[in-house]
């Protein structure tokens, strides 16, 4: 266990070292995950994670957030998507994040929506993931928010490979149907 | 970008909890790990045998309750007051530090430091900027951190002109580094191409525990009155790791007490930025309300609220419409009310009111809970008052009974 998080970012509000290295302690293993996750590469991982700490010392002040591990993990997830599209455009993609955005296509509304805000998006599916269960909600967030592998997914909820492939594509379907019916336009 | 990359990355800024709730490999046992936990720190601390509640492990800093400051109620008063300030620049009359704001302070350099560096600066310029070197201390810095240079792509490395004059005094304007491809590449540093906002975002003023932070949406000219002071801000910048320095003036806000914040313009920028205090800490509600301006100010967005019905079933419900002078009757009517915060239970229930001060260009919670308190999350700073079970709960069958419904549907799972 690390410092409170509270403590934490009361270091960054002092532009006290310390901050960082107690980040570091505490979540560089946590950022580790989201970014080679997404990214596939032991370098370009550390960088991002590198990347987010220095992210975190620009933006805190002025910020102060509330949910330390999110926002960092926020960051780091941005941070290797970009990283990632540039890979990709340097034809070194591919991976779990390719499978990813495949799988993400069965979300996509058919019908042109009127809802473009982002925040709205997201809040939108912030309130569609609120409606499942919170196996279901976890085993989602876990798929597309933190990129685990179905091979991870199934030695942390359990059950066989065809069984969370499954319970993930109804979801993706129901996510479909939620933002075709909130009129959303992705 | 493809429409399933752009859901993907909009997935990302999902709600924080949900993203907490789901980072941990066994949720559910977590969960009821901490719920054993909470029941064990209520026990704990209703028997009081802890070594010292969360709380007072940080606690907020203490700032007497100014009188309401009638420098703020002289209406727009012009910048040709610059001169004859002197008579104007009380923090309030019951500043902790004992002392009215004077000439004394344009000398009080910030001291916002980076990583590595200790507290700073000779001023080396006459310039709208002055750079000073920093000096080394034998706190170390993790690695591969402060001094890394951004990589492409992050918004700390994007490039824009700059209409300040600060970026022409700065050490260098780019460097050169390696990308994990192993080509070199050359990018403009952030302090170049970035907002003044945000190469100086904060400083202190007046005393060592008042800090400001700055706001990225200028005031409009009705928004900033009277001339206060003239301070020296300090910035920092990682990179190159040098400090700056630039001066700068202090206004009044019309409708805002100084203690909670002042409008800001920096030598060589025409505009007045809004600054809100921190260490913030009104010792009353009544305070609060009219140092922050509640009355004109103050915006109500939706309302969130979980609750269980007859049946027991767990509701998620979201409202809107509320009005300000219904918030203020149910909750604001008792302007005595002390500030508690070092002292707030736990929030049984609470009701959450989203609010935003978009002059100061905040946005914040306000929280009612059952057990009668009221929390405001506001100007980076939180503070608590009791306001009764009684009101509480009034407050919150108002809402139910005359709000208009956004949504309210029974929460399944779990």
């Amino acid at each position: 266990m690390g410092m409170d998080d509270h403590r934490i970012v009361a270091l960054y509000w002092e532009r006290d070292p310390r901050a960082l290295a107690e980040t570091q302690q505490k979540y560089s293993g946590y950022l580790h995950r989201i970014t080679h996750n997404i990214l596939q590469n032991e370098q370009d991982a550390q960088e991002c994670v590198n990347d987010t700490y220095l992210r975190a010392w620009n933006a805190i002040p002025p910020h102060r957030p509330q949910r330390l591990c999110a926002f960092l993990g926020k960051i780091a997830r941005h941070l290797a998507l970009d990283r990632y599209t540039a890979n990709t455009a340097q034809k070194r993609g591919g991976g779990t994040t390719a499978t990813l955005l495949e799988e993400w296509r069965d979300c996509l509304p058919d019908t042109a929506g009127q809802v473009e805000d982002e925040v709205a998006i997201q809040e939108t599916i912030s309130r569609f993931l609120r409606g499942l269960s919170a196996q279901h909600r976890r085993l989602f967030v876990r798929r597309y928010w933190y990129g685990d592998s179905i091979n991870d997914l199934v030695a942390t909820f359990g059950g066989s490979e065809s069984r969370i492939k499954t319970q993930l594509l109804r979801t993706r379907q129901e996510l479909k149907e939620f933002l075709e019916k909130e009129n959303i336009s992705v | 970008m493809k429409r399933e990359e752009r859901l993907h990355r909009l997935f990302g800024g999902i709600e924080d909890e949900l993203i907490e709730d789901a980072a941990h490999p066994h949720a559910t046992l977590y969960l009821w790990l901490s719920r054993i936990a909470a029941i064990a720190a209520a026990v704990v601390l209703t028997i009081g045998i802890a070594t010292g509640p969360w709380w007072e492990q940080s606690p907020p800093p203490i700032v007497d309750d100014p009188t309401p400051d009638s420098s703020n109620t002289s209406g727009t008063s012009d910048v040709s007051q610059e001169s004859t300030h002197t008579t104007q620049t009380t923090l309030g009359t019951e500043d902790t530090a004992g002392s009215h704001v004077s000439d004394d302070t344009t000398t009080t350099a910030t001291t916002t430091i980076g990583p590595n560096t200790s507290t700073t600066q000779k001023i080396t310029s006459h310039n709208n900027i002055s750079k000073s070197t920093t000096k080394r201390t034998t706190r170390k810095a993790p690695q591969n951190t402060t001094q890394k240079a951004p990589t492409t792509g992050t918004a700390a490395g994007k490039s824009t002109t700059s209409k300040h004059t600060f970026s022409t005094t700065t050490k260098k304007t780019e460097t050169e580094y390696k990308t994990s491809a192993g080509t070199t590449t050359t990018t403009t540093l952030p302090w170049s191409g970035t907002a003044i906002v945000d190469v100086f975002p904060t400083f202190h003023w007046n005393a060592p525990t008042y800090t400001y932070v700055v706001k990225k949406t200028p005031l409009s000219r009705e928004a900033w009155g009277a001339y206060i002071t003239d301070i020296n801000v300090t910035g920092y910048d990682p990179v190159t790791d040098t400090t700056h320095t630039i001066k700068a003036k202090l206004y009044y806000i019309d409708g805002t007490n100084n203690r909670a914040a002042v409008a800001i313009r920096y030598e060589g920028d025409t505009a007045y930025y809004p600054a809100v205090n921190i260490n913030y800490w009104p010792s009353t509600l009544g305070g609060m309300v009219t140092h922050l301006g509640f009355l004109t100010q103050l915006r109500i967005g939706n309302i969130r609220y979980d609750y269980r019905d007859a049946e027991d079933n767990l509701h998620q419900a979201e409202y809107a419409g509320l009005t300000y002078e219904k918030m203020a009757e149910w909750l604001f009517s008792d302007s005595e009310r002390p500030n508690v915060y070092s002292e707030t239970p736990s929030l049984d229930n609470p009701i959450k009111v989203s609010v935003s001060l978009p002059l100061l260009d905040e946005h914040g919670t306000l929280t009612v809970s059952e057990n009668g308190y009221l929390c405001a999350d506001l100007v980076s700073s939180q503070n608590a008052f009791y306001i009764g079970e009684e009101a509480a709960a009034n407050f919150i069958d108002y809402v139910q009974d005359h709000c208009t419904v956004v949504y309210d549907r029974v929460k399944t799972g779990d």
